[in-house]
């Protein structure tokens, strides 16, 4: 019949690309709804980076299984998604007071076979020649990725249409049909689509949804925006950023008020076409407003520069802001809920969207088709779990 | 002059003397009135590729002459992604081709 | 960054611009005008010809004589001109504007956009070779800076702009060795045509550019007849000795500031593309946001300068300068001559095009 299948999945942005991926593989029929196109939501706004020492350890579970699969993943999907594997992060550390906190990161955050390390100023300029003079070292972060997020929703849709998915375009969900505590269905402004399971990845927007099927899954939206400059030839091998981001809370009087006020983790990569993007805002009271504003524009080019004195020779191309799915206590909502049937929540990654999608996908495939999980334990990111405590 | 040059127009009349200053395309003397583009005083002198491109390295020059296109981009005084169509000469200016990215 | 607050900001300032700047000053409010060149004037400091139209549009006076008249108006009424000045967004918070490497978000009550129009491409094989430039290009060479940009020309489109072009090169001494018009009649008006016939420069309609040929620079033109759909006829090949090919196949709106600042939008074919939609007194769907001229819709100038005019009392107006009486009695008389400048065979269509848009302006309830 028309509009019905096994899995009808909600959003086409990264989680939901890789959600219809996984599904479609096991050879479920799968629909998926998204109200512009593939990314044009969070995913089509983020950065790119797959970094271990910033992932929150609840969420290391999935981290590591996701990163393990990407090392294949452009094989598997058949794409290129301009992957580039096991390069790494150099954070420049700026003053005592960082170097301290850097050298007790660096001690915390070991796991098997990652291992971060300081390096000294002069071993940072030879990995990255650009970087400002006036630093005392830097954290050395190896097997850390990037790709471009973009390619990489596209390369997932593009494997599960080979796959049998159907992906539609310009179908903003506007209800759910609920039947005796059963989700069977949503509904567009011109369609009905029917399933024996629907799947919320709608990201920013999956608190909507979620009320839609009678569910309360908060979602904080969390802003970051973007400076993109025109292309220059290779001068940077790698992400750098800055090591700041540790001592901001503590020692706030070592930045400037908008640093403050913005929460500014600031890094900067340069793409495979030569453009450099400078990014690290953390907006907590944007809403879903994705306008950029004029300070935050000048705060991250002049933190870039300080940074990278050359890179105050270029042109600003466009900037862009994106708004991430943040939750209260910060972790993703993966699962079912007892609060109603055929309803999978599959959203909330907040700033990990891209890093986490292959295992999130995996993992409810897993647990759709086969009843559980089976390479990540995501029983701690059920959307029954307790809201966390409110904060004094 | 070379030929290129309008020395009498039946609307603007003949051309009003203006001091002649020299820039230096890739080492070598172009002639050029003070005050006008850097892609106008190379035109007159006959020149027309002022970069090449990135990727296949195809010569590109002059195109839009209002600061949009970003063809006519040189290096001039060692700065890179200078569009020429809107930047006034100078006396002594170098101005190199292009090859490719800033 | 620095903050600064003004009453009305006009960016732009080619005739639609100056002539709001000029207007909006004559009411008392304070005027910043910015442009991002380095002297005001827009597309007109270029245009040697005569202009159309009546005494009041300058009629019989030459395109860079009216640029200068009327930045002598807008200066010696107090518009505070910045020049050099690059406007690079609308934020809430004000324009950003780049001036000498410094950084300003000024804050307006007002802010007109006249940010004119830009030529549009043509792609072939070959077009990207030096020797190929746009028609507007070619009048600042020639126009401004009294160089030929070769001595063999083809101009690829007889509307007005290609024909206009093609005349002003003759003058310069090139030869046009052929317009170049997809269309089986050519675009702009008789009177630009038959100057070109006289002197002897074949008008080709129904035909198309298909190959500018050379190594690093153009040396000649291949032209094809073209089908009903503009496609070239293979086999009727001929290649023509040429060193310059200009680009006359149209203009659309520079309307990327308006884009940025959320305004709406609409595909009006008539006008060169997407417009900004906007009410009569020229303000877009953003309250206190305005445009005028050619970013609203590709026309000629004395019609810029007349919704310039419009923008200009209508923001003063909104500001308390001029009261709304006085104001609509101005802007209807501007409403006027634009119907006669928008009439004949040319006019009608974008007069009719002009009122669908008005029309598709959501009101305010």
């Amino acid at each position: 019949m028309k509009n019905e299948s096994d899995f009808l999945v909600l959003g086409g942005g990264v989680i939901g690309s890789s959600v219809a991926f996984f599904l479609s593989r096991t050879g479920a029929k799968v629909t998926v709804l998204e109200r512009g196109d593939t990314a044009f939501g969070t995913a089509g706004a983020s950065g790119g980076l797959i970094n271990w020492i910033t992932c929150a350890e609840t969420q290391m579970g999935l981290f590591m299984r996701s990163q393990s699969m990407f090392e294949h993943l452009q094989e598997e999907l058949g794409a290129d998604f301009e992957l580039n594997y096991n390069s790494y992060n150099m954070q420049i550390i700026s003053n005592e007071i960082e170097w301290k906190a850097s050298e007790q990161l660096v001690k915390d955050f070991k796991l098997p076979g990652f291992e971060a390390k300081l390096i000294d100023s002069r071993e940072s300029h030879q990995l990255e020649p650009s970087v400002t003079d006036d630093m005392l070292g830097s954290i050395y972060v190896p097997r850390v990725h990037y790709l471009n997020p973009i390619k990489l929703a596209l390369a997932y849709r593009g494997a599960a249409e080979r796959a049998g998915a159907v992906f539609v375009n310009g179908a903003e969900v506007t209800g759910l049909t609920v039947e005796n505590g059963r989700v069977v269905g949503a509904v567009t402004p011109t369609e009905s689509y029917s399933a024996g399971m629907v799947v919320n990845c709608t990201g920013v927007w999956s608190d909507r949804i979620s009320a839609m099927a009678g569910v309360n899954a908060p979602i904080h939206p969390i802003r970051g925006e973007f400076v993109i400059t025109e292309p220059t030839v290779k001068f940077c091998n790698t992400t750098i950023s800055s090591a700041q981001y540790q001592t901001i809370v503590q020692h706030p009087e070592l930045f400037s008020p908008n640093a403050i006020k913005y929460n500014l983790g600031f890094s900067v990569e340069q793409t495979t076409t030569g453009s450099c993007i400078i990014h690290g805002t953390r907006e907590m009271n944007s809403g879903l407003d994705n306008s950029v504003i004029p300070e935050v524009i000048e705060l991250l080019i002049q933190t870039a520069c300080r940074f990278i004195p050359r890179l105050g020779s270029l042109k600003i191309m466009r900037t862009y802001a994106g708004v991430r799915p943040g939750t209260p206590d910060g972790d993703p909502y993966i699962g079912l809920t007892d609060a109603v049937q055929g309803f999978c929540q599959c959203c909330g990654h907040g700033g990990e969207g891209i890093a986490l999608s292959p295992a999130t996908g995996e993992a409810v495939a897993e647990l759709l088709t086969e009843g559980s999980a089976v390479h990540c334990d995501i029983s701690r990111f059920s959307p029954d779990r307790p809201a966390p405590a409110p904060e004094v | 002059m070379s030929d290129l040059s309008i020395k009498d127009h039946p609307v603007l009349g003949p051309a009003p003397v203006r001091r002649r200053v020299t820039v230096y395309y890739e080492g070598r003397p172009v002639e050029a009135a003070e005050g006008e583009t850097v892609a106008s005083a190379l035109t007159r002198a006959g020149i027309k590729v002022f970069r090449t491109t990135e990727k296949t390295g195809e010569p590109r020059g002059l195109y839009c002459g209002m600061g949009r296109c970003s063809d006519c981009m040189m290096v001039v005084d060692g700065e890179p992604n200078v569009r020429t169509c809107v930047t006034p000469v100078r006396d002594g200016m170098r101005v190199e081709i292009q090859h490719g990215l800033a | 960054m620095e903050l600064l607050e003004r009453e009305i900001v006009v960016i732009g300032a080619g005739p639609a611009g100056l002539c709001a700047a000029i207007e909006a000053r004559r009411t008392g409010a304070e005027v910043m005008l910015v442009d991002e060149n380095s002297r005001p004037g827009g597309q007109l400091f270029k245009q040697i010809h005569k202009f159309f139209g009546s005494s009041e549009h300058h009629a019989g006076t030459r395109g860079y004589d009216i640029a200068s008249e009327l930045c002598r108006q807008a200066d010696s009424m107090g518009t505070e001109m910045w020049l050099d000045t690059v406007a690079y967004g609308i934020f809430p918070e004000g324009v950003g504007l780049v001036k000498n490497g410094e950084n300003y978000i000024v804050k307006a009550k007002k802010i007109i956009v006249a940010a004119g129009g830009s030529e549009d491409p043509a792609a072939f094989k070959g077009s990207t070779l030096p020797g190929v430039i746009t028609a507007g290009a070619a009048q600042t060479l020639a126009n401004v800076d009294r160089v030929l940009p070769g001595k063999k020309i083809v101009v690829l489109g007889s509307g007005n702009v290609g024909l206009i072009a093609a005349y002003q090169l003759m003058q310069g001494g090139a030869e046009i060795m052929a317009v170049v018009e997809k269309k089986d009649h050519i675009g702009g008006y008789g009177v630009h045509a038959a100057k070109l016939r006289r002197a002897g420069v074949p008008i080709l309609t129904e035909s198309v550019v298909t190959e500018a040929v050379g190594k690093d620079s153009v040396e000649a033109v291949t032209i094809s007849a073209a089908d009903a759909e503009g496609r070239p006829v293979p086999g009727s090949e001929r290649t023509i000795e040429a060193d310059t090919l200009c680009i006359a196949v149209g203009m659309s709106p520079l309307t990327e500031l308006l884009w940025q600042a959320g305004a709406k939008f609409s595909y009006v074919q008539e006008l060169g593309g997407f417009v900004p939609l906007h009410d009569e007194h020229m303000m877009t769907t953003l309250d206190g946001l305005y445009a005028a001229g050619d970013v609203t819709g590709i026309e000629e100038a004395p019609i810029a300068m007349e919704e310039g005019n419009i923008a200009g009392i209508s923001a003063a107006c909104a500001c308390g300068h001029i009261g709304p009486d006085a104001a609509a009695w101005l802007c209807a008389a501007a409403q006027q001559r634009i119907r006669s400048l928008e009439s004949g065979s040319f006019g009608d269509n974008r007069w009719a095009a002009r009122h669908r848009l008005l029309d598709s302006m959501p009101r305010k309830e």
